[in-house]
């Protein structure tokens, strides 16, 4: 019932935001979306808190409502700017030219229409002098500024810390991810379905995927064209470093009174910090690619 | 418990991002960074509503929760990502605040031509995504490309949206 009126909430948010966009064309589209979308919100939230007061499905309605006005505002606020929106619409009247097209989507009218809605939005003022930020504006664009610095601007880590920000570290999570469900399974494989003893089971579980995952970390991850036996060891050694790591770390955390959950935490975090130092700076110290 | 253990999850996903994977060159692309939200929201509802499925340990409200929140931390995250590209409006600002004022021919002058690379690019993209083929200098929709204007249709009708813009 509550996931019902959690649906219709979002349907009469969507149909009023229609009706007012009609009655009252001056008011901005999202504006109205918000205000619309706000009293349908508040409406839900006190039915939902009466039916269910403060119980899980309160926040679940709640949270798919609020999801659904955030995906029809992300819509119809992009389909109104994006090019690629604006092709596909004009192009349902049958096929066009490069140049039809670009007819109504020219430089000018695309600069028209940015204009004429940062100076509805007091982002810009408009005098005979021409176009000027506004101290809004300016604030936009120290947001604006902040976002790109934060999502779009790749720093350049020193080398050799450059490979610990690179695919291959990416890869090798998921490596490392993927293998967790590998081991899994072949230890199902030799204990259930051959039937083995669990003490023989287990060993030859860990050596199967350890050759496995040293396959795919030389050939995926790291893009080797050969493999080695040289590597073979390395990467034995190394994954018995990383065991020896684990295991020492997480008795000695037990030993100074830490409870044996966090101490194996610990013990896994040490372990697969010295994991990458072997793995990244010893056994494949150069990638091919 | 699921709450809990999501809204840790949620401080981890940002964290991951932030701390590292925001320099992964493959992250940084629009394929990539839809991949890093799609594929751990898509595991979680798939995996909770199994649960939800199979046993009593998960309710419906939990798992309409964590769709629920995952889509709008990720739908957040993806948008200010998106903004963050800039595009004409950034170009606008970032002339005017370097040049104090200017009239509209020539802020026209400085950004026809990045429209024009904007325009080309996406009519490339589109092709590139089987909305739209071309026959003898003429494009056209395909039926995926069809269904997709349809789509945005409905959407520009009910919220009166202006279009080509």
């Amino acid at each position: 019932m509550w996931a019902l009126g959690s649906l219709a909430a979002w349907l009469a948010a969507i149909f009023g935001h229609a009706a007012l966009r009609r009655a009252a064309p001056g008011i901005g589209s999202l504006a109205g979306f918000l205000l619309v979308g706000g009293v349908a919100g508040l409406v839900l939230a006190l039915l939902l808190l009466r039916e269910w007061s403060f119980a899980m499905e309160t926040w679940a309605g709640l949270s798919a409502y609020a999801f659904g006005c955030e995906l029809y505002i992300f819509l119809f606020s992009s389909i109104g700017t994006s090019l690629s929106a604006a092709n596909l619409y004009r192009l349902r009247r049958g096929a066009r030219s490069a140049e039809e097209l670009e007819e109504r989507l020219a430089g000018k009218a695309m600069v028209d229409g940015r204009l004429q809605r940062m100076v509805s939005s007091r982002v810009l003022d408009l005098s005979d002098a021409g176009y000027r930020l506004t101290p809004r504006g300016a604030t936009l664009l120290r947001a604006y500024r902040a976002g790109r610095r934060f999502f779009r601007e790749r720093s350049e880590p020193p080398a050799p810390l450059g490979r610990l920000f690179s695919a291959e570290m990416l890869r090798w999570w998921i490596v490392g991810f993927a293998f967790l469900g590998v081991n899994l399974a072949l230890l199902y494989v030799f204990v259930d379905l051959l039937g083995m003893p669990v003490l023989i089971a287990t060993l030859i579980a860990a050596e199967a995927g350890l050759l496995v995952r040293f396959v795919v970390n030389d050939r995926w991850v790291f893009r080797q064209s050969q493999i080695t036996l040289q590597r073979l060891w390395q990467y034995h050694l190394a994954m018995a470093g990383s065991f020896a790591v684990w295991w020492i770390t997480t008795n000695v955390v037990v030993f100074f009174g830490g409870h044996y959950m966090i101490a194996t935490i610990v013990g896994m975090a040490c372990s697969i910090l010295m994991s990458i130092v072997t793995n990244f700076f010893w056994i494949w110290t150069r990638s091919k690619s | 418990m699921v709450t809990l253990g999501f809204g840790l999850y949620l401080v981890a996903h940002f964290a991951l991002y932030a701390l590292w994977l925001r320099h992964v060159a493959f992250v940084s692309t629009e394929k990539g960074i839809f991949l890093y939200h799609f594929v751990p929201a898509a595991s979680w509802v798939l995996v909770l509503g199994t649960l939800w499925l199979t046993g009593p340990a998960v309710s419906l409200a939990e798992v309409i929760l964590v769709a629920g929140l995952h889509g709008i931390y990720s739908l957040t995250f993806l948008e200010l990502w998106a903004l963050a590209d800039g595009g004409y409006s950034l170009a606008i600002l970032e002339r005017l605040e370097s040049r104090g004022e200017a009239d509209e021919p020539s802020i026209l002058a400085e950004l026809e031509g990045l429209g024009g690379e904007k325009r080309a690019a996406r009519l490339a993209d589109l092709l590139r995504m089987g909305l739209v083929e071309e026959h003898d200098g003429r494009y056209g929709l395909t039926p995926p490309g069809r269904v997709a204007a349809a789509f945005i249709a409905v959407i520009a009708r009910l919220s009166a949206a202006p279009m080509g813009r």
